[in-house]
């Protein structure tokens, strides 16, 4: 079990760490001049797709995550990629590609082979911004074929502990008593935390200020210091914190309870029917992948989100461990790409 | 007492933990590898960590940890070697080590550079140990008590302190701080989430890394530098080196150094955000002004070293503060220490400490095993580091430039990273030219943005009004400080132009 898991998930160069050094070097030196049709075994095929099915996978699998090596997508990448291998049979290269919000990753899987052996794994960021800015280099959905929703992570909205505010409901009077006074921190602009609290803002009618920060780590340290009162902040990280009694946690923003936190109420209950702002990671690959390989890519997602590990790391810490079909993720694509439309409009929210 | 017997039962524990032949084994790994990893450069401790990541999966919780922090510590060492050797940062924190460090390396004097380095990395390392072993929960409280007007305060006090970074002009060290502050804000605005002077480029959106325009100004000025003389003139610098273990005189000076450098590194490096690189910039600025004859800083004094190499170690020890006490990554390296955590099945937060006694006690003692595994490793490879400076520099000089390459390619896979190293190569070399340092150039870079960030925010809570920052106490005390070292830094230019001017100079 451990020795495949070593190979699996090894990020690209890291592999050969264990041979030496210099090959490592090589091969981050060799990467980027390897375009994925180099290696596709094209001789001889009439056409690139039907052979691309058969042979599906023929080589290592490229994971594009849209964000730096640490945080939730590195640890999703680093979780799934194990048992994505052992489900196909290939090592899974996991390509960290951060920048401009997760776009750079987004145009580059947009652009490679759609043979199956490159996908990207997306998060809330996907659609967002192809709301929040002018110019996206991509369409998440007329230019990716969905995979399979992976994981979703509700936010949990938390308050300082000095924050007279036991409920949902309190913390409402009290924006409403003292309108623009509570300093709501969050992981930055356009990040969920923002739309979180931009779409309960407007639900409720209540006028906060918006502090965003460089991350999700320095925003609930300063909920946690008082310096700003409250965060919607997700629920992997504030557990820890909401446990160790730092923090007051008030409600859940997933439609549902977490089963991890069945006395946390939603908000959804708490006075604003159908509120729900979660974050997600998911998988899509460029959109003329052939269907057969997206099934097979699907299905062993989907087996890899049911193991027990990830559930006991990731389900036990808030997250929801889902494994939807290509057609239930499409659809989810373009309804948070519609549900955010109109949140951003409204808030005035933009970025360029 | 009997909290103090507590710790003491708990930091034998830890050592119970650590000392295990697995776990010292594991810890020794990992220096090694970090080291090696962290002499490339342009690769530190968050790209080491990223790429050896995998290889502690198939270990227990505890000694994939332990193996982490040795890849953490041996990085960041690793980087201050070509720091020293031939002028290039291996990672951001050992920009500073650049100035005087390469300056002894070319009077002959690497091998003191390298040795007072370890050898205050280990002292800083030690008692940082020791303050988080006993102090880190209050510490992480104190942490928290920095909002926005606090960090605000204390950054406007370490850009005005360190005006002393200057060696030439003020006016020119000025200027270079603004181009600096020009440079940071290259990017996406925190506050609007605009972007600012990026060109349409979205490689730009994230602003230019750190690693980058340091390797440009400090490793490429070097180099072009380097080539503008002719080869025998060239060879001076390699010819004379004299002896590799430092002099009693040498550890002497620097044992000032490194203790004030300890305390400024441990103070940054509990503050999420700020860490080894504004430690490292302090501690310089702090020994360059209490020292009684500071004439031969960026020439070469010894301090110059001890004190900013202290303070770098210190801080990348606190460092781990916020991120096991309260489980908030202060860094990207600590993100990722975390992620490793989670990776294993371990929640991170403040219940570790509690939940897993042996990981968490472990840890601390491991930390000390490891600054100890490190200077036993470094001392011997000194003389063949020094050997390095041997290699003839038309064969030496493509190789750093090889490296730098895959350092800065690696920091985002992306070809953009080279590309703009190589353009600010050339605006460094032309600044040289212009007889602009390239240091407060820098600071302004690192600090400009952070200043922008929390001069905002702090603004933005209190509604707009600036009282905020008079009337908290910890901003208020820094403010004071503020202005207590612009009057000290701005009298004797003042006093000195006058002189000047008497003498009839036209003060250039």
């Amino acid at each position: 079990m451990d020795q495949p898991r070593l190979r699996a998930i090894a990020p690209r160069g890291a592999a050969a760490a264990a041979c030496g050094l210099a090959a490592a070097l090589v091969a981050a030196l060799m990467a980027p001049a390897m375009p994925a049709r180099a290696q596709a075994p094209a001789k001889g095929a009439a056409t690139a797709t039907a052979a691309d099915e058969r042979a599906w996978p023929s080589r290592p699998l490229r994971m594009i995550v849209a964000s730096a090596p640490g945080g939730p997508s590195d640890l999703i990448a680093r979780l799934v990629g194990p048992q994505l291998t052992d489900a196909s049979g290939q090592p899974v290269v996991i390509d960290h590609r951060s920048g401009a919000n997760g776009m750079i990753a987004g145009e580059l899987t947009a652009k490679s082979e759609p043979d199956g052996h490159t996908f990207l794994l997306a998060n809330a960021g996907f659609v967002i911004n192809s709301v929040l800015y002018s110019k996206v280099p991509y369409d998440p959905i007329r230019e990716f074929t969905p995979i399979s929703l992976a994981v979703s992570v509700p936010n949990i909205l938390v308050v300082h502990p000095g924050v007279q505010a036991k409920t949902v409901a309190d913390l409402v009077a009290l924006a409403k008593a003292k309108p623009g006074t509570l300093a709501v921190a969050s992981a930055g602009s356009g990040s969920s935390g923002h739309l979180a609290l931009a779409l309960f803002q407007q639900l409720s009618g209540t006028e906060m200020i918006h502090v965003p920060f460089k991350g999700g780590g320095p925003a609930l340290a300063d909920v946690m210091g008082g310096q700003t009162q409250a965060i919607f902040s997700i629920s992997v990280t504030s557990f820890p914190i909401i446990k160790a009694g730092r923090v007051r946690p008030l409600a859940v923003t997933s439609l549902k309870r977490l089963a991890a936190f069945p006395d946390l109420p939603t908000v959804s209950e708490s006075g604003f029917k159908g509120y729900e702002v979660t974050g997600w990671f998911g998988f899509v690959a460029p959109v003329k992948t052939p269907r057969s390989v997206v099934q097979r890519l699907n299905a062993a997602v989907v087996q890899s989100v049911r193991m027990p590990e990830l559930q006991e790391r990731l389900g036990n810490q808030g997250a929801e461990l889902i494994g939807s079909t290509p057609e239930a993720f499409g659809a989810y694509l373009k309804s948070e790409q519609a549900k955010w439309a109109k949140v951003i409009r409204q808030a005035g929210i933009k970025a360029d | 007492m009997e909290f103090i017997n507590d710790i003491f039962g708990n930091l034998i524990m830890g050592f119970g933990v650590a000392l295990s032949l697995e776990n010292v084994l594991y810890c020794f790994v990992g220096c090694l590898l970090g080291t090696l990893v962290g002499v490339l450069p342009g690769i530190g401790p968050v790209a080491a960590i990223a790429l050896l990541l995998p290889t502690t999966f198939a270990l227990p919780p505890v000694g994939a940890m332990i193996m982490l922090a040795g890849i953490y510590y041996g990085a960041s060492y690793g980087g201050s070697t070509t720091a020293v050797l031939v002028n290039l940062p291996g990672e951001s924190s050992s920009v500073v080590t650049c100035l005087d460090g390469h300056a002894m390396a070319k009077n002959g004097r690497a091998g003191h550079a390298l040795a007072i380095s370890a050898i205050g990395s280990f002292f800083a390392g030690t008692v940082c140990t020791l303050v988080i072993a006993f102090m880190a929960p209050p510490l992480a409280e104190v942490a928290l008590k920095f909002g926005a007007p606090e960090y605000f305060s204390l950054m406007t006090f370490g850009l005005i302190a360190s005006a002393v970074l200057a060696r030439g002009s003020l006016m020119k060290a000025l200027g270079m701080i603004v181009v600096g502050l020009l440079f940071g804000i290259i990017g996406t605005d925190v506050n609007s989430g605009m972007s600012r002077f990026t060109f349409g480029l979205p490689g730009l959106s994230d602003g230019i890394g750190f690693v980058v325009i340091a390797m440009a100004f400090f490793g490429l000025g070097e180099i072009i530098k380097n080539l503008e003389t002719p080869n025998d003139q060239r060879q001076i610098f390699t010819d004379k080196v004299s002896g590799l273990m430092p002099r009693w005189v040498d550890v002497k000076d620097s044992a000032g150094a490194i203790v004030r450098g300890t305390l400024i590194g441990g103070g940054f490096g509990i503050l999420p955000g700020t860490g080894p690189i504004v430690a490292a910039f302090a501690s310089y600025a702090v020994e360059k002004k209490v020292a009684r004859d500071n004439s031969q800083f960026g020439k070469g004094d010894i301090r110059g070293v001890a004190g900013p190499e202290s303070a770098n170690n210190a801080a990348a020890q606190t460092a781990f503060i916020p991120t096991l006490t309260l489980g908030i990554p202060g860094s990207g390296t600590m993100a990722l220490m975390l992620g490793a955590l989670m990776i294993q099945g371990i929640a991170p937060g403040p219940q570790v400490m509690t939940a897993r006694p042996d990981l968490f006690w472990g840890l601390i003692a491991s930390m000390w095993v490891g600054n100890l595994m490190l200077v036993i490793l470094n001392l011997p490879l000194i003389g063949m580091w020094v050997q390095l400076l041997k290699v003839p520099y038309r064969m030496l000089f493509p190789a750093i430039l090889l490296f730098m390459c895959i350092g800065t390619y690696s920091l985002n896979n992306s070809i953009q990273d080279p590309l703009l190293m190589a353009f600010f190569g050339i605006v460094g070399y032309a600044f040289m030219k212009f007889g602009c340092e390239p240091a407060p150039m820098l600071l302004g870079f690192i600090l400009g943005p952070l200043m922008e960030e929390n001069l905002r925010r702090a603004l933005l809570i209190s509604r707009g009004d600036p009282t905020v920052f008079f009337t908290r106490p910890i901003s208020l005390a820094f403010l004071i400080l503020a202005a207590l070292s612009l009057l000290i830094v701005v009298l004797p230019a003042v006093r000195k132009k006058r002189d000047e001017a008497f003498q009839g100079d036209d003060g250039g």
